[in-house]
Parts: C-alpha cells; sequence; structure tokens
C-alpha cells in the first residue's frame, strides 16, 4: 500500500490477447481483487481467464420482469374491475384475454429497462471519468493495446512488489496511474449550459399543466379525418334517394326479416295480442344457469347505470350529480329496478323497454340476443326478491290518509328523480307550491296546476308541455291509477 | 479465407450408420402406418373411414411441417449469412431433403379430396353436389311458403341456416373447388421440391469445390425464396388445414403453421445431433454453443407460436364476430376445453420458463428432453387445429383419440427418418468446406 493518496495503480500493457490471457490467469491466481483487463474488442475465453463470476443480470432482469407482469395485471384489475368500472364493447369489466397485450407490454418494458440500467448500475456506470482514460498510452485500448491494471486499494498491493509481478507475466510495459491533481470540476459553461436545457425542458410540462385543467370549445386536432367524415346513411338520417327522404328503410310490407320469424310472438315482442305478457315466455325454463346468463348480461349492461343491484346508484349517477351540482350536466337518477314500480310492471312491458329503450336509456335490442333480455328480467326479478320493498299491503294501504298514500306514490314511482319538494329546480319543476299555480305552457297559454293537469302530464305528457321544459324528459306513467293519482294530488297539495 | 484447411476431428461420415438408420425408418413406418391403416380400415364403421383420414392428416402435417420448417431454416441461414449454424446446417438440409418423399405420402390424401364418401375437406363434396342441393333447398322453400305453419317454423329456421352455409360455401367456390385444389397442391410441391433440391445441391457441391461459388450461389437465391416459401406455407396452410372448416377464416394462420413448423424443426435437430453424437459422429463439430443457439431458437419459437396463437386469439375474441367465433367455440366447450387449455399450458407456459434459462440450453441431455416434449406438443397443436373438425357440430362427436393417432404419427415420424437415413449415405454430415465453417468452430456465446 501507499500512503499517495492520489495514487490509482499500476496499468501495464500486453503484446497480443493470448498474452493478455495468459496474464489475467496469473493475476487471478495471485489473488487481486481491484483489477481489470481492457481490450479494443471483447477477448472470448477472458471471463474465465479473469475469474469472472457468472452474472447476476439474468436473476435481476427475471424478478423485475415477474414484477412488471403482475404490475400490468394489478393496473388493469384496479382500474377496469375496481376503481372505475365501465362498458367496453360489452366486454366484462375484468376479463383477461383483453388485459394480456398490456400485460405482455409492462413485463417487456420492466425486463428491457431493467436489464439495460441494472447492467449500467452493476458496471459502476454511468461516469464521467476514469484515472486511466489521464494516460496517453490508454488510449491504444480502443485500438490494438491489450491493457491489466491493478488498483493501489487492492489489499494484496504493493508498488515495487506488483510491478515486479506484472513484468514476470508478460507485461510489455508498467506504468503508474495518478488520480488528477487540478479541481475536479465541470469544465467552461456545461453547468450554465445544463441548466438552461431543463428550462427548456420544462416549457412542454408548462404547456401540458396549463391545458390539464381547462376546457375548450375547439374540435380535437385530427390529423387524419376520414374516421370522422365518413359518407354513409345514418339511421334518421335525410337523403335525396328516396321519395320519403329517409335513410332508414322501413321493412316491406308483409315480409319477415332473416332470423326474424318466431312461433311465439310474446317471445320477440313482449306481448301477447297488444297486451304485456305478465310472465316469462312459455319456451324459457329459469334456472340457475339462465340466471346466472342474467346476471353476466345484466353487469354488464344494465348494472352500469342502474347499479350492480339495481338501486339506481351507480358510478355513472354519483359522477352525473357530481356534474349536475356544478350545473355541468342535466341529470336523471336511473330508476331503481327494485322499487315497486318496475316490481309491479309486467315482464312484457320491461322487455320493451329494454329491447326499444326509455327516455335516456337506449335500446338494447341489437347488443342483448331475445333470449338474454328475458334472461336479464329473471335476474331483475331475483334482486327484487333480494332487495325490493313491495311497500304497504291493501289493507295497511287502506287504513292510511290519502296525503300518507300519496307520499308513497310519490317515492314509489320515482318522482323524487326530477321534482323536489323543497323548491330547488331540478330537471323537472318542484312540486312546492305546485298544486293551484300558473303554469305557463310551450304554446303560450296558461293553465293552473289543478289534478286535470296533474293526470293529463302523467298519461300525455306531450299533450301540453310547461315552458322551459326538456321535450321528453317527462315519460308517461300508464300503470298509475286514478286513485293513486289523487292521493299523490292530496300529498302536492300539502306542499306550501 | 475462403478455402483455408481446417482440421476437422470426430467422424464426419454417416458410413455404416445411414442403411441402419434407413433401416429402422422403414420398420417404424410399415408398423406405424400399417397398424394405422388396420385400424382405420377393419371396421365397418363407415365413420371410421373419415376419422382414418384425419387422423392421416394429423399426421402427416405433424411430421411434414418438421420437412418444411427445416427448408425455411436452411434458407435463411443463407440469406443472412449465419455462421453459427453451418455444422448443424447439413442435418437441416437432410430433413428437408424429404420433400419428394413427402409427396408420395400426400397423394392418399386426394382419396378424402375427391371421394364424397369421406368427409373430411367437406367443400369438396358440397361444392361437388352444389347445384342438386340448391335445387333440393329452393323446392322446400317454396313448399314452406306455400302452407308455413308455426309447426313449420323450425324445419325453417334450420333450412335458412343451412342455405346461408351454402351461401358461404358457393361464394368460395371460385377458389375451393376440387381442380383448383389440387393445382395449388402441385405448384406447392413442386415449388418446395424444387427448393429442396437446388439448396442441397449447392450445400453439397461445395463440399468438393475449389472457390465459394456454390455458397454464393445458394445466397443469391435465397432471398426470393424466403418470400416464395412465407406464400406457399401461408397458403398450404389455409388450403390443408384451415379449409376444414369451410366458413372459418383467419389471415394470421399461415404464419401461425409457420412457428410451429420452424419450432419442430429446431426439436428436430437438436434429436439428429444427439443422436449423432451418441454414435461418436459429429463430436467435436457441434458443441454446447451450437445446442445453446438451437436453444434459443427453440425458447424464441415457443414464445413466437404462443404470441400468436394469442394474436389470432385475441383479436376474433374481441371482434367476437359469429364467423370467426366459431372455431373456438368448438374449441372452447365440452371434450376439447381440455386440449385448449393443454396448449396454451404445455404448449406455451411450461416450456416458456422451462428454456428460459441459459444453463438448460446448454445441458444438451436436458434439452433433448425439451425437443422431445415440444414435438409431442406439436403434434397435440395439429390434432387440435384438425380433429375437431371431424363430425363438425354432430352430438357427441367427441374427440376421438386412440391408438390409431399414435400409430400414424409414429410411422410417418419413420418415414422421415427412413428418408434421412437414405440420404444421409453419399455425403458429409457436415459442410466440410463451407466458407463459414472456420468461424463456426470457434463461434462463442457471451
Amino acid at each position: 500500500m501507499t500512503n499517495d493518496n492520489n495514487f490509482y495503480g499500476l496499468l501495464a500493457e500486453f503484446e497480443d490477447p493470448t498474452a493478455l490471457c495468459k496474464g489475467a490467469e496469473r493475476v487471478r491466481d495471485a489473488g487481486y481483487k481491484h483489477w481489470d483487463c481492457h481490450s479494443p474488442f471483447p477477448v472470448h475465453g477472458l471471463d474465465d481467464c479473469m475469474g469472472v463470476k457468472f452474472t447476476r443480470l439474468p436473476w435481476i432482469v427475471l424478478t423485475m420482469g415477474l414484477i412488471g407482469l403482475f404490475s400490468g395485471i394489478a393496473l388493469q384489475w384496479w382500474t377496469n374491475a375496481v376503481d372505475y368500472p365501465y362498458d367496453i364493447s360489452g366486454k366484462p369489466v375484468w376479463s383477461l384475454p383483453a388485459n394480456i397485450p398490456v400485460i405482455f407490454e409492462v413485463t417487456v418494458l420492466f425486463s428491457a429497462f431493467t436489464a439495460f440500467f441494472a447492467m449500467w448500475g452493476i458496471n459502476g456506470l454511468p461516469r464521467w471519468y476514469h484515472p486511466l482514460l489521464r494516460k496517453k498510452s490508454f488510449a491504444k485500448a480502443t485500438d490494438d493495446g491489450f491493457f491489466i491494471s491493478i488498483e493501489a486499494k487492492d489489499p494484496s498491493f504493493a508498488l515495487e512488489r506488483t510491478g515486479d509481478f506484472l513484468n514476470t507475466i508478460g507485461a510489455k510495459r508498467v506504468e503508474e496511474v495518478r488520480e488528477a491533481d487540478e479541481p475536479t470540476n465541470l469544465p467552461g459553461n456545461i453547468k450554465a449550459k445544463l441548466w438552461i436545457t431543463a428550462g427548456v425542458m420544462l416549457i412542454p410540462v408548462g404547456m401540458v399543466y396549463q391545458t390539464w385543467d381547462s376546457t375548450t370549445t375547439e374540435p380535437r386536432v385530427h390529423l387524419v379525418k376520414d374516421m370522422d367524415k365518413q359518407d354513409r346513411f345514418r339511421s334518421q338520417g335525410e337523403t335525396s334517394m328516396f321519395a320519403d327522404g329517409r335513410m332508414s328503410r322501413p321493412q316491406i310490407e308483409g315480409t319477415v326479416a332473416e332470423g326474424q320469424f318466431f312461433e311465439d310472438m310474446s317471445f320477440v315482442t313482449g306481448k301477447d295480442g297488444g297486451n304485456y305478457v305478465t310472465a316469462m315466455p312459455a319456451s324459457i325454463t329459469v334456472d340457475e344457469k339462465f340466471l346466472a346468463e342474467g346476471k353476466k348480461n345484466f353487469d354488464i349492461f344494465c348494472g352500469l347505470c342502474h347499479g350492480a343491484n339495481g338501486a339506481g346508484n351507480s358510478k355513472i349517477h354519483e359522477r352525473a350529480m357530481m356534474l349536475a351540482a356544478q350545473g355541468e350536466a342535466i341529470w336523471v337518477q336511473p330508476t331503481d329496478l327494485t322499487g315497486v314500480r318496475i316490481m309491479d310492471m309486467a315482464d312484457g312491458q320491461i322487455f320493451e323497454t329494454i329491447s326499444n329503450g326509455l327516455n335516456t336509456m337506449p335500446a338494447y335490442a341489437a347488443q342483448i340476443s331475445t333470449e338474454e333480455r328475458w334472461a336479464i328480467i329473471a335476474y331483475m326479478r331475483a334482486l327484487q326478491e333480494e332487495y325490493g320493498d313491495a311497500g304497504p299491503s291493501a289493507d295497511e294501504l287502506a287504513k292510511m290518509t290519502p296525503v300518507e298514500r300519496g307520499d308513497l306514490v310519490f317515492n314509489q314511482q320515482g318522482c323524487m328523480a326530477c321534482h323536489t319538494t323543497n323548491g330547488t329546480p331540478l330537471v323537472g319543476p318542484t312540486f312546492k307550491g305546485y298544486v293551484g299555480s300558473d303554469i305557463k305552457l310551450t304554446t303560450g297559454e296558461t293553465v293552473k296546476g289543478d289534478l286535470a293537469y296533474l293526470t293529463e302530464s302523467l298519461r300525455d305528457p306531450l299533450a301540453k308541455t310547461r315552458e322551459g321544459s326538456i321535450p321528453g324528459a317527462m315519460v308517461a306513467y300508464p300503470n298509475i291509477t286514478d286513485e293513486q293519482i289523487s292521493d299523490l294530488f292530496e300529498y302536492l297539495s300539502t306542499l306550501k | 479465407m475462403s478455402s483455408h484447411p481446417i482440421q476437422l476431428e470426430g467422424d464426419n461420415q454417416a458410413g455404416d450408420l445411414s442403411p441402419k438408420v434407413a433401416r429402422f425408418g422403414l420398420g417404424l413406418a410399415v408398423v406405424g402406418l400399417g397398424l394405422g391403416a388396420a385400424l382405420g380400415f377393419m371396421s365397418n364403421d363407415h365413420d371410421a373411414y373419415s376419422h382414418f383420414w384425419f387422423a392421416y392428416l394429423v399426421a402427416f402435417c405433424f411430421v411434414f411441417t418438421i420437412v418444411l420448417g427445416a427448408t425455411f431454416f436452411t434458407i435463411v441461414q443463407h440469406l443472412v449469412n449465419a455462421h453459427w449454424s453451418v455444422s448443424v446446417r447439413r442435418l437441416s438440409e437432410l430433413t428437408m431433403a424429404n420433400i419428394p418423399l413427402f409427396a408420395i405420402f400426400a397423394l392418399p390424401l386426394l382419396v378424402p379430396a375427391f371421394s364424397d364418401d369421406v368427409e373430411v375437406w367437406k367443400w369438396a363434396s358440397m361444392g361437388h353436389g352444389h347445384e342438386a342441393a340448391a335445387d333440393h333447398g329452393a323446392t322446400d322453400a317454396a313448399g314452406d311458403q306455400a302452407h308455413a305453419g308455426p309447426a313449420e317454423a323450425h324445419d325453417l329456421a334450420t333450412q335458412l341456416e343451412h342455405e346461408e352455409h351454402e351461401h358461404f360455401v358457393a361464394a368460395k367456390e371460385p377458389y375451393l373447388n376440387r381442380t383448383f385444389f389440387i393445382i395449388r397442391l402441385i405448384a406447392y410441391f413442386l415449388l418446395w421440391m424444387w427448393m429442396a433440391r437446388f439448396f442441397f445441391k449447392k450445400s453439397v457441391d461445395q463440399d468438393t469445390a475449389e472457390g465459394i461459388a456454390p455458397t454464393l450461389g445458394a445466397k443469391k437465391v435465397s432471398a426470393v425464396s424466403v418470400i416464395l416459401f412465407a406464400f406457399a406455407l401461408s397458403f398450404f396452410s389455409f388450403d390443408v388445414l384451415m379449409s376444414l372448416d369451410e366458413t372459418w377464416f383467419s389471415t394470421i394462420f399461415g404464419v401461425y403453421i409457420f412457428a410451429g413448423a420452424f419450432l419442430s424443426c429446431v426439436c428436430w435437430m437438436v434429436l439428429m445431433s444427439k443422436f449423432l453424437q451418441a454414435k461418436g459422429k459429429m463430436t467435436k463439430v457441434i458443441n454446447d454453443e451450437h445446442y445453446h443457439d438451437l436453444g434459443k431458437w427453440m425458447f424464441a419459437f415457443t414464445f413466437f407460436w404462443g404470441y400468436i396463437a394469442f394474436s389470432q386469439f385475441m383479436l376474433i375474441w374481441y371482434a367476437n364476430i359469429p364467423e370467426e367465433t366459431h372455431f373456438y367455440a368448438a374449441r372452447l366447450t365440452d371434450a376439447w376445453t381440455g386440449w385448449t387449455w393443454c396448449l396454451l399450458i404445455f404448449h406455451f407456459i411450461i416450456p416458456f420458463a422451462g428454456l428460459l434459462s441459459r444453463h438448460v440450453k446448454r445441458n444438451t441431455n436436458v434439452l433433448k428432453y425439451w425437443a422431445i416434449y415440444m414435438l409431442v406438443l406439436h403434434w397435440v397443436d395439429i390434432y387440435w387445429i384438425a380433429m375437431p373438425n371431424y363430425k363438425r357440430g354432430e352430438a357427441g362427436a367427441g374427440n376421438p383419440f386412440g391408438l390409431m393417432e399414435i400409430a400414424l404419427a409414429v410411422g410417418m415420424i419413420g418415414v422421415l427418418i427412413y428418408g434421412i437415413g437414405k440420404k444421409s449415405a453419399k455425403q458429409a454430415l457436415l459442410p466440410v468446406r463451407d466458407p463459414l465453417l472456420g468461424k463456426c468452430l470457434g463461434f462463442k456465446n457471451i
């Protein structure tokens, strides 16, 4: 050992790769630890001569690859199935086949980055400077020079003994290597340039930050427009091709579309001679498998709005209410499917609603097969068994006052989704002070908020629409009885 | 550097090993194919004939894909100027050289293609009797319309489904018909026979040549050959395997078959090499480094196979179009579910984990067992593609697997062994004067 702090070690040059390998074997056998070989190209077998142990890099890569694998699974499971379950192409929210590409990519990403950066780390990279680079003669290591360097910090190192040893194992020339005496600061104005570069790199980040939480009325920039602007026939669109100007063509009189002929028409329409059927079609057997099928499709198509248990509470509802509270959306709570109104609704009417849609609910006949729609109804009935509240019995109803019954109707029929009782306007007008008030119609007339108008609004909401109302937002309630309307009116009369 | 003398140790001539191998292969072929045919034709059951032809097709494609993989392997080594593979290249060339032999064993497949009694390629017999079937359908439909009551509705639905299916077949008729089918098969085999002959001859010519003209000649043709090979293999897969289900289509199918073909070819080369070394041949010219590279190919193509298999599955699963999904629907119901999972687990996950390590690839005795394992799984893969079409859509078709399948596959392997034994007699087992042989022998993996 030497006391000279700046002393790095000894550098020995060898004639050719063979001499280098032979020399390396001797250094290895002499028990040195802090030493290395330098050659212009990879010399096969040098690892063995130096006694280098096989790299542990593969294990690090394997570990990180597996972590990547499970990260990919966890990422998608959490975002898709737990935190924000959302319907995409009608697939289950958690389905492995759709997730494998991302799992694969994340695994590859973790493995490749690990292989690259761990290799750097194991080799002590990046480093700006190495004492050996100060030696002019060491430049030959990139051309035709073969070197062994032994560091002074090696416990076996002794200047003279090690120097003699290197000469005996075939070195052409042995040199001493010292660290620099001058300061090791970065030269010139590199630091200033780095700061400027870092500053410039912040500009795009700043731009992202600026637009992060802002809104714009400009359309998105689309480089390839053909997906947005296609020549095609749209349903409900206009065309000059046909006399009636409609793009959608009505079915030709007296024909049945392929695959649309059924023995039991109630199976596909939900109606029997114009009336809604009140039971499942005869061809259907409700068993566990059928209910499971119903649950699957209910979760995919219905649960997203109506909630997994049908109560009308869902992520979409929560978020819409949040936006509605900020005045950024108009929202009607999805119907509570376990409420009395739907419990009392005929199977056929529910079937028709699923098939053709109602109000803001779209039609699902195209996405859900006929049998699956019936399965959804069967599953809904099961949900109602579990969570539904049939309300008071006929005897109990008879004992209640009209106002109490009206309150019940108000809640059971879901009026509160659009109408408040406390004066706050929602999608529909508030019922506070509704009875007896003057209601301005879109026609310019004015009507009184009386029983007749209430009845008409429930039976045929489009007959006389209130000024400022959203067309079609109020839906007809054909199942509600005159007695119930009368009770409801009594209840509304109390809201002053 | 063209013809510097290389000191070659070990015995690089097959010598008296060739006739022994050929005899063994012949025995295996006669016993295997004989037993298979006996099992297939002894039965008086009409369906058994179809079953036999399916099993024969599986066995043929199983071994023939190895031969095709070897053809591609040989050509691509020339194309990329590979030096690591020179010492094992003759093994793939010997395998490749059997294409004419397998052209002969493809001839029996004309029976199911041209017979109306055997249902293998259903489009063949359907296309043949197409007009009669259409007439029949028209009459039936007219009859139904005349007195269409609810009772006949079910028949009508079946009838419509049947007509839809016939429409598919009729639409494909210009491509999928017996005449064009046989023309295409002849074209593929002529092309492959030419390739095998050309590249084999160039390689053998180099053994005695002074310069490197033969090697350069092979290189010159290799690029266009790879392209032609890719098209031929793709369409061969479409014609022979994909068209077993006449309504199904998947454009990636050819790549899928290619992945299995290349994988099984590399496995086969490992086995050939291990066999020769056990008999004291090629002991000094094929070392751990070459096995390591063959092992890398096994690993890479195990993954590539999985990648392609999943790519095919995921797109079909996601798009969910009935014309495409029925392929997987059939393989994910009843008896076939197990085979599908078997492929996923044993053809992909387990060998992926097993072949991942460098130490496995360099331990040739372990690698040998992986090679056998992957070849068995390659058979399962081909079986899984073809056999579900036997009695497709009929209740209780199940998945027929028994002695006949095993006997035919073993017999077909015997054919390949026989062919290689015959071919190996005339020249060295090593391209002794290949310009890259020196680099190959000194080759080391980092």
